[in-house]
């Protein structure tokens, strides 16, 4: 399991710290994190909501700028430019595609201003498609879909980059429980289908647990680091006999004794600051 | 799935039908309440002939080249005039909606000059252009440039930030995102812009051409027909400017119809 630690640094995240500039002066969102995400890894990040999991995702896609400290991807660091060979799918799936566009068109937009001919664009689009089963509605409008197949097709977008680091900010936030399940395992199978290094975020404790490598746990706003957990769970996995296993039990519980009741796990730790208006 | 598009293809095709007799009698009402009032005859049948008298004159026009000319020539510099306002107050209203400080520092300036009508810059046109349709184009870019230039900035306004963060994880850069999501978002509103700017460019072209008179353009025609003393020509016409308009409108709004099926104010109508 240990044998990802070895392979090259994907992501790395270094002393980083964000504070949003606003009239009322500085929020800070992202207090002091450190970690590093490794190639072919899939990470989780839980953290309550409000926490900054979305400002580290846009640092991370280069839409912010770090305040302080340091992100590096394939080494090299992010310098205000938006750094080749990353992709992200937002929170808000049906805002990020873009009405006018067929799934086709969509899919094929992060590839039609780059310099990829016709055919190669049309065959990567058709291959991201099918992996998210979606071929059958190539010519459909993203909004004459339901949600759950909106975010396939924003999947299947950032599939067709081919990214090197793909990000997924709370995907499946917004769609019903079965669609929910679905969606987890296929992105579980696009991770190992494709050996794409994934940096997921959540706020479902279960959810972390069941498709990463890794878990990292955030705090409370401003975000820091409270856990950085390997998962001792083998894949492939099942939604139902894989949650029921007693090491899942176990971790689940871990971290949500870290995020319903952090007071009893700080002062266990080394001293921090409270920061006020937590949430 | 496809049961229920049908049936809504049908409910709205039978709304459409309910909505267009309706309209068809509204204008037979109005009619006929015209040719009652006229034929009791208090007014004088030059200065308030019947609708039956005016709508025959009105087809009597349609056949005289000497008349459909003249709204070549006033359609010609509408469009003219048209076309100038909106190459002009896109880009422009792009820009602005794109840069909040350009468009704080002018939005004070567009709000005062945005109320001053074009007849009030008549003489200036005058001056500038003389009685020619060069006044007419030029009081049609004024009117026309307000109503396309604020749709514009409004339409930047309400581009999705999302979208754009999409555009740029991508890795297109600020122009490229704001060729290809931007002004695309944008598009229905400018499209509002233009259409609110056809009705009124058609009034003010015909208003500046009974000004400027001297024959041409349908204003003109106006002008010269009503010399004769009788006002029926002057109400052949009108109805006739006001169908053209009523045309204009209705070919624009199809289409955005069909060019803005996506968005959200069309997807009910739009098949
Ligand atoms: N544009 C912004 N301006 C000011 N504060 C913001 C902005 N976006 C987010 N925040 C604040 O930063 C904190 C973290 O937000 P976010 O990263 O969206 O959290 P999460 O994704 O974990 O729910 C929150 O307290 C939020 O109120
Ligand atoms: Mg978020």
């Amino acid at each position: 399991m240990n044998a990802a630690a070895s392979k090259p640094q994907v992501l790395s995240v270094q002393d980083l710290v964000y504070a949003y500039r606003t009239a009322d002066g500085e929020i800070e969102a992202i207090s002091d994190l450190s970690f590093a995400v490794h190639e072919g890894e899939f990470v989780s990040i839980v953290g309550p909501s409000g926490s900054g999991k979305t400002t580290l995702m846009k640092i991370v896609a280069g839409l912010l700028q770090a305040t302080k400290g340091s992100v590096r991807i394939l080494g090299k660091p992010l310098t205000g430019r938006v750094p080749d060979g990353v992709a992200l799918v937002f929170q808000d799936y049906s805002r990020s595609l873009f009405p006018w566009m067929t799934v086709q068109r969509n899919v094929e937009f992060p590839l039609s201003h780059r310099r990829a001919s016709r055919a190669d664009v049309a065959q990567r689009s058709r291959e991201s498609l099918s992996a998210v089963g979606l071929v059958d509605f190539a010519t459909r409008y993203p909004w004459e879909l339901s949600g759950g197949m909106q975010q396939r097709v924003a999947i299947a977008r950032a599939l067709a980059f081919r990214p090197r680091l793909l990000l997924m900010d709370e995907p499946f936030a917004s769609v019903d429980a079965q669609t929910r399940a679905d969606l987890e395992d296929l992105v579980a199978d696009v991770h190992q289908q494709f050996g794409t290094t994934i940096l997921f975020v959540t706020h479902d404790i279960d959810e972390s647990v069941y498709l990463s490598d890794r878990v990292l746990v955030l705090s409370a706003h401003p975000a820091r680091l409270l856990l950085d957990r390997e998962v001792p769970l083998s894949r492939p996995r099942d939604q139902v006999a894989t949650r029921e296993l007693h090491d899942f039990v176990r971790l689940r519980a871990e971290i949500a004794g870290l995020i319903l009741r952090p007071g009893t796990e700080k002062t266990a730790s080394s001293p921090q600051d409270t920061s006020p208006g937590g949430r | 799935m496809a049961t229920t598009s049908a049936g809504y293809a049908r409910a709205r095709a039978r709304a459409g039908f309910r909505k267009t007799i309706r309209g068809v009698v509204g204008i037979m009402v109005a009619l006929a309440v015209w040719q009652v009032l006229a034929s009791i005859g208090f007014v004088r049948p030059e200065w308030f002939p019947t609708a039956t008298t005016v709508l025959g004159d009105a087809v009597a026009l349609l056949g005289q080249s000497a008349f459909t000319l003249q709204v070549l020539s006033t359609l010609y510099d509408m469009l003219l005039g048209l076309i100038i306002s909106t190459v002009v107050a896109v880009p422009l209203g792009v820009l602005l909606g794109r840069f909040p400080l350009a468009y704080r520092m002018s939005s004070v300036l567009v709000e005062a000059m945005r109320p001053i009508p074009a007849l009030a810059l008549t003489p200036v046109a005058i001056l500038l252009f003389g009685l020619s349709g060069a006044t007419t184009v030029s009081l049609v870019v004024w009117t026309s440039t307000w109503p396309i230039l604020i749709n514009s900035v409004y339409g930047m306004h309400s581009v999705d930030p999302v979208a754009l963060d999409t555009a740029r994880s991508f890795g297109l850069g600020r122009w490229t995102a704001l060729y290809r999501v931007a002004l695309p978002s944008a598009a229905p509103f400018i499209a509002t812009g233009i259409r609110i700017a056809i009705g009124i460019a058609l009034a003010v072209a015909v208003a500046t051409e009974m000004v400027t008179g001297a024959g041409s353009g349908v204003g003109g025609w106006i002008v010269q027909a009503s010399s004769g003393g009788s006002l029926i020509p002057v109400y052949a016409a009108a109805v006739l400017v006001g169908l053209v308009g009523y045309l204009l409108n209705y070919l624009f709004e199809r289409i955005e119809r069909r060019l803005f099926r996506w968005h959200l104010s069309y997807r009910k109508e739009g098949a």
